[in-house]
């Protein structure tokens, strides 16, 4: 790992571990004023100018921690609001459920399941290939929530006043899968941390006079955990890794559809070795297990990944799969 | 805990030019072999295409010049393998021999037996099988009780191997054999170059499910071997044992068994499958995507001359259980089997992959015993 990547992520690390009871002003200041949003600006623009395996390694930190922020949506709203020049005011989310056109200067249309909209001044979005911005301020706010408990807001614009670029090479299909590719590597992280709290849990909870990690069938299924941890993760990490020399569709679809396999088979088992203790509100695990389902079925389930791989390479056919497979 | 060691690892951009010279070389040796035949994957052996690697440089890639190697790099021979694996190559012959006896004989065998016998693997013409498993000695290696007694000269081996891949046409096994007594259970075993020509050494084959003969028993009647043919020490059989099965389990073997068949169901399904078979083509692409990348960031580590024993278990358990769910998954979506296609290679290819998949979760260590080295790990025993 680089110098500079070691520092970020021992700065994110430290911010993102010490967020308990915060509200959200008060998180969301710690995380700015550690300018963790600036990880993808450029040097010039002032930003850390850092690459996507940065990145990576911050996304997996906000699974870690269960950050109760939209860091993420933060770091590349931020990169495509310095890079396009978009606008005064510096988003802190962007949308990727845009129903709606931008036609002149303004956007008329619904942003749906919007992560923290409602603490937004401003939101980057894509229609079609419009990439724009429009401030909150101009629209109307319905707030929701995923499964687990993070804020994804419905905002209606009607002729918002939006400012879009041209030709940015960031077309809603690009942002989708970006964020995909950011949730798989925060389901690693949820499940690295799942990982965690389910091996301390069995090498001190006892039942039959011994602790649950001396039970074969127990150390099994917890291997098995681990398996899946490591599995996402490598996924995530590679289709970051690819994305700093190519816009890496193929690969950011095979690692959300392998972190999404992962958050399932993780979760399952993380709860079965905690017992009834796993389930409640007050224990941790939730905030982790909760979140794995909702970022599985966000930025794409399991259908249209799949759908999407197995329908390129059923047109390629047989004898272009292993060439091309190990291109990538 | 974070995911232990794995790294994104790009193998080298000069590699790009060794990987169209085995394609190439493929084309050429195989072009007539039949898709149920490159089932085989490294089951499989043609003692002609595993001289012609040799004599093409391609065994003993990473060994010193001196003993017949090519001092490549581990990225170079991870090209080569996984390239001739993604063919169906016929590379049984040699496999075990180049992949584990060499580099075994290389870190633990003396001067001697490095000369005489690793010049032969990288030709292609020295054939090793694996003396570990015995009737009464599975998973549980560290039970093996075929004894090795000092006698003048050497010492004097009795005893049985079972399921001992290739020993019908190997010139040498490797044996892991109880050669002294002792307190802890994993004391007094050694390992041992043993000629398959010896006097009292008897090879039985066992045929397996589907009807074939990879795996055999093998009897040791006061067979004599001699002083030189100890590996590494006497008594560090299982330390050395352990170091072996390393090299074995986090190669591309272990997550491409079944691509034969994935390609054969590309081609019975064509290019516009219907929803569910895109979806099951997806998953097995994603899936299989992932598991090159955990196996090329092992290649990264053994590179960096890093241990990665356990990162290796990981692998090979993960990709054993999606190479063996390949054949099942298949089966349950391929077009109803009415006697139709009785003949066909994607029915042949299915039906042979089917019956040999369990086979696939068993050797080089169960799965069972690969999870319960990760739970060492995890601090669980």
């Amino acid at each position: 790992m680089s110098e500079s990547r070691t520092l970020i992520s021992e700065t994110a690390n430290r911010v993102l571990g010490d967020l308990a009871g915060d509200d959200f002003s008060a998180a969301w200041a710690k995380a700015k004023n550690a300018e963790l949003t600036q990880l993808l600006v450029s040097e010039a623009d002032g930003g850390f100018g850092g690459d996507w395996d940065d990145a990576y390694a911050i996304a997996h930190l906000t699974g870690l921690h269960g950050a109760p922020l939209p860091l993420m949506e933060a770091i590349l709203a931020a990169h495509l609001h310095a890079t396009f020049k978009l606008g005064n005011i510096v988003p802190i989310t962007l949308c990727t459920n845009c129903d709606g056109a931008v036609g002149g200067d303004t956007f008329t249309g619904i942003l749906r399941r919007v992560p923290w909209g409602r603490e937004a001044d401003a939101i980057i979005a894509a229609a079609g290939d419009d990439l724009f911005i429009v401030s909150r301020h101009d629209g109307t706010l319905e707030t929701g929530e995923n499964i687990a408990g993070e804020p994804r807001d419905v905002l209606r614009f009607d002729r918002a006043p939006a400012s879009s670029a041209e030709n940015t090479g960031w077309d809603a299909a690009r942002l989708t899968r970006t964020l995909a590719m950011i949730r798989a590597a925060q389901i690693g992280g949820a499940l690295d941390a799942a990982l965690d709290l389910t091996v301390t849990y069995a090498r001190e909870r006892k039942q039959f006079g011994r602790a649950l990690a001396a039970f074969q069938a127990i150390q099994q299924q917890l291997a098995v955990l681990a398996e899946e941890a490591a599995a996402a993760n490598m996924a995530a990490a590679s289709a970051f890794h690819a994305a700093d020399t190519h816009d890496a569709a193929f690969e950011m679809a095979c690692a959300k559809l392998r972190a999404n396999e992962a958050a399932q088979t993780g979760a399952r088992i993380a709860h079965q070795v905690h017992g009834a203790m796993g389930f409640t509100k007050e224990y941790d695990l939730q905030r982790f297990t909760r979140r794995l389902w909702a970022w599985s079925s966000e930025c794409g389930n399991d259908r249209p990944w799949a759908h999407a791989i197995g329908a390129k390479i059923a047109e390629r056919g047989p004898d272009n799969f292993w060439a091309d497979f190990v291109a990538r | 805990m974070s995911s232990f060691r794995f790294q994104p690892y790009d193998l080298p951009a000069h590699t790009a030019a060794l990987r169209g010279e085995v394609r190439d070389f493929v084309a050429k040796h195989i072009a007539d072999m039949p898709a149920p035949k490159r089932a085989q994957s490294w089951s499989g052996s043609d003692l002609a295409f595993s001289r012609a690697l040799g004599a093409r440089g391609w065994l003993g890639l990473t060994w010193p010049k001196r003993y017949g190697g090519h001092e490549r790099s581990a990225a170079e021979r991870y090209v080569i393998i996984e390239e001739l694996l993604a063919a169906g190559a016929p590379v049984g012959a040699h496999w075990i021999a180049d992949r584990q006896s060499g580099p075994l004989l290389l870190r633990f065998g003396t001067e001697e037996q490095r000369q005489r016998i690793l010049p032969g693997i990288a030709r292609g013409e020295i054939y090793f099988c694996i003396g570990m498993s015995e009737p009464g000695s599975g998973s549980d290696l560290a039970s093996v009780r075929t004894r090795a007694e000092r006698v003048d000269g050497g010492w004097r081996v009795n005893g049985q191997k079972i399921w001992t891949s290739g020993a019908h046409r190997a010139h040498f096994m490797i044996a892991l054999v109880r050669s002294s007594e002792s307190e802890h259970r994993h004391g007094g075993l050694s390992q041992m170059l043993i000629d398959m020509k010896s006097d009292g050494l008897t090879v039985r084959p066992i045929e397996d499910l589907a009807g074939e003969r990879h795996f055999n028993e093998v009897f040791f009647d006061n067979v004599f071997v001699p002083d030189t043919m100890m590996i590494g020490k006497e008594g560090e059989g299982w330390k050395q044992v352990t170091a072996e099965l390393a090299f074995e389990r986090s190669g591309p073997e272990r997550y491409l068994s079944s691509i034969r068949l994935f390609l054969e169901f590309l081609r019975r399904v064509g290019s516009d499958p219907t929803e569910a078979e895109k979806i099951l083509i997806g998953k097995l692409t994603a899936r299989m995507w992932t598991l090159r990348q955990m196996s090329l960031a092992v290649t990264g580590l053994l590179g960096a001359g890093e241990n990665p024993a356990t990162e290796a278990a990981f692998v090979k358990d993960i990709g054993t259980s999606f190479e063996q769910g390949i054949p099942l998954d298949i089966q349950a979506l391929a077009p109803d089997d009415d006697g139709s296609e009785i003949h066909t290679t994607f029915r042949e290819t299915l039906d042979y992959l089917v019956q040999i998949s369990p086979s696939f979760s068993l050797r080089g260590g169960t799965r069972e015993i690969l999870r319960g080295i990760i739970a060492r790990e995890l601090g669980l025993r």
